[in-house]
């Protein structure tokens, strides 16, 4: 039932004078695992998954599954199914006859696809609501019946266009599980757009960083948090601290003090930025003889149950999240422990990049087993 | 504004008088000026009427209306789905185009019409039938055109994702979302077909008998009153039937269309609805 997909070399171009909306994309996916595609509005990530869906028939490259190329492949060929953010469910029929739909355009009879409808609405709980007017059904079952038709077109591969971006926090993170779930008993293989990195982290083995049509990076979830390709990726995936100074003999200096760069990155020399989770920075007493860095604090801000400290020395911040409970008062000077695993430097453009470590950030794609980034933003 | 309940009985009784008075008229055998009933009650109106071609008249009526309705209502769809496709100018300019046929009268359209049909030899029944597609139109572009612009093309979409062709997407999603707005249109341009006079008349040349042109020979001479009368009642009642088919089917569909922005109401509606009934 699942595939591996293999997107090569696609652009897509609206208008002849506009810059691409999908810029020579290169995706592989693996069969029977989920890629995030993530990325700002307007970033082509929708794009990206409408021609891999056979919407967009358009484009210049080739998508391929299981090896076959689907060039000139209509939408219905194609052997996937797409969930979108609207559940688009289908007014004129019963939710069981939504989810019939499917079987129903492959052939089978009205009974046969009844039969098998009803075996994907209880695989998504929904086996009581089965009679049920679409209409008469919450914004989370509606989605949850979405889910439950896409499956029964039994995909080769699986779209979902930020399925559960319109649902509350806890419906989404229901809905969430549901699709973890699933993943467990079915096995598909899953592409699916999000703008939301930790919705990607909770979902997804891969992460892919699509930004201004171009894909930035694909990495497994953990490296790409550990291993950014440059601002922009850091950002997208929450990141705050953007600490600027200089590269070399393994350590980064700035205005707070010296870290040392994590293993892989050793050889980084020159002009660079020096990309911190904030979530793994601690704060203590500015004696502490474990303190990488110090300074004075700025700002205390809520966030939830955990309060964000932003700690400043020399014009140069650094924001380090440290739980409600923390006692920290605004101008005290404190201590800051980065481990090495929470920081990655990447270099300003024209810096100077160690040979064989440096990946341009346009040929990130293929660069999984690579690690340093080389250009700042782009 | 909402008219109050006096306002509200004038202008039902605006509507019926002509009406009632019309069907007092075709089962009346004698009924002079002076009083409120007629003297003598009677079927004398339907017999003549019977006598003077009232059936082959309304078949005529129902075959050209239906026609006239089976080629301008997809034809309509098409020009309104392509419509919503074209840039604002090109459309500002169509708009404008399609107002045309209901602008300029009738009359001189038609007697210009006539003579380019009679010298390119198109039979009249063909040259009726294409220039009433022509008025109706109109009518239903711009009803299917509004229809299209709460129709969300995102349901196709879906449809062929999972795995239904171009055709089967037509059919069983588009066709059965924009129903209410096909009935709609269809029924407005039946109305044009069904209630034409004077194309039929100039086009087709008098051979071409349809209800209303029954209707206008015989309220052309005096003391006809009840089979002018019947044949009235045979050509209003069909329209209004349906009229009242299309006004259920409208009601309807309106609660199952679900346009771009309001699918959450919708289904908020329908719950409270639910509870309601």
């Amino acid at each position: 039932m699942t595939a591996a997909l293999s997107v090569s070399s696609v652009t897509r171009r609206f208008e002849p004078t506009e810059p691409p909306a999908l810029d020579a994309v290169d995706l592989d996916v693996a069969a029977g695992t989920c890629t995030a595609l993530l990325g700002p509005s307007g970033s082509g990530k929708t794009t990206l998954l409408r021609t891999i869906a056979g919407l967009e028939p358009a484009y210049s490259g080739t998508v391929r599954l299981d090896g076959a190329d689907l060039t000139g492949v209509a939408a219905e060929r194609r052997g996937m199914a797409m969930v979108f953010q609207r559940p688009l469910l289908f007014p004129h029929l019963s939710v069981h006859d939504n989810v019939a739909f499917p079987g129903r355009a492959r052939g089978l009879a009205r009974a046969a696809a009844r039969e098998e409808a009803a075996r994907f609405l209880d695989l998504v709980g929904l086996s009581h609501l089965t009679a049920r007017d679409v209409r008469a059904l919450s914004g989370g079952q509606q989605q949850r019946v979405a889910l439950a038709r896409a499956l029964a077109a039994r995909p080769r591969l699986l779209l979902l266009d930020e399925p559960f971006a319109a649902l509350d926090p806890s419906l989404a993170d229901e809905m969430r599980e549901l699709v973890l779930e699933l993943r467990a008993v079915l096995e598909p293989t899953v592409v699916m757009v999000t703008h939301d990195h930790e919705e990607a982290s909770v979902l997804a083995d891969d992460v892919a960083v699509l930004i201004d049509g171009r894909l930035v990076q694909h990495e497994p979830v953990e490296a790409i948090y550990r291993r950014p390709a440059n601002i922009a990726v850091h950002r997208l995936l929450g990141g705050v601290n953007e600490l600027p100074g200089t590269a070399g003999a393994g350590r980064h200096r700035s205005a707070l003090g010296e870290l040392d760069l994590p293993p892989e990155a050793l050889g980084v020399t020159g002009e660079a930025v020096l990309l911190v989770r904030h979530e793994q920075v601690r704060l203590v007493a500015p004696a502490d003889p474990a303190a990488h860095l110090a300074g004075a604090v700025e700002t205390v801000r809520q966030r939830g149950g955990r309060r964000r400290v932003t700690v400043c020395r020399g014009g140069v911040q650094l924001v380090a999240e440290v739980p409600v409970t923390h006692p920290v008062r605004v101008g005290e000077p404190v201590g800051l422990v980065v481990p090495p695993d929470a920081v990655w430097p990447v270099l300003a453009p024209g810096g100077d990049q160690p040979s064989g470590q440096v990946v341009d950030s346009s040929s990130g794609a293929s660069g999984r087993s690579s690690s340093v980034p080389a250009k700042w933003l782009k | 504004m909402r008219p109050g309940p006096p306002a509200r009985l004038l202008l039902v009784a605006w509507f019926l008088a002509p009406l009632a008075g019309m069907t007092l008229w075709a089962f009346a055998d004698q009924w002079t000026a002076a009083t409120v009933l007629p003297q003598d009650w009677g079927l004398r109106g339907w017999r003549e009427a019977l006598a003077d071609g009232l059936p082959g008249a309304l078949l005529r009526t129902v075959v050209l209306s239906s026609t006239v309705a089976l080629l301008a209502t997809p034809a309509g769809a098409m020009a309104a789905r392509g419509l919503l496709r074209v840039g604002p100018r090109l459309r500002a300019a169509a708009s404008v185009l399609l107002v045309v046929p209901v602008v300029l009268p009738p009359l001189t359209v038609v007697l210009g019409v006539d003579v380019l049909l009679l010298r390119l030899q198109i039979p009249a029944a063909v040259g009726v039938v294409a220039v009433l597609v022509v008025q109706a139109l109109p009518y239903t572009t711009y009803v299917m055109w509004t229809t299209y612009q709460a129709y969300d093309e995102a349901y196709e979409d879906e449809a062929r994702t999972l795995g239904a062709s171009a055709l089967r997407a037509l059919l069983r999603v588009q066709l059965p979302l924009v129903a209410p707005g096909l009935g709609a249109a269809s029924f407005l341009a039946l109305l044009v077909g069904w209630s034409d006079y004077i194309v039929t008349l100039v086009v087709g040349g008098g051979r071409l008998v349809t209800l209303p042109v029954l209707v206008a020979s015989n309220a052309a001479g005096t003391g006809n009153e009840p089979v002018v009368a019947a044949l009235s009642v045979v050509a209003i009642v069909p329209p209004l039937v349906l009229l009242g088919a299309v006004g259920l089917l409208g009601r309807r569909g309106r609660r199952r269309a679900p346009t771009r922005s309001s699918v959450a109401d919708t289904a908020d509606t329908a719950q409270v609805a639910g509870v309601a009934s």
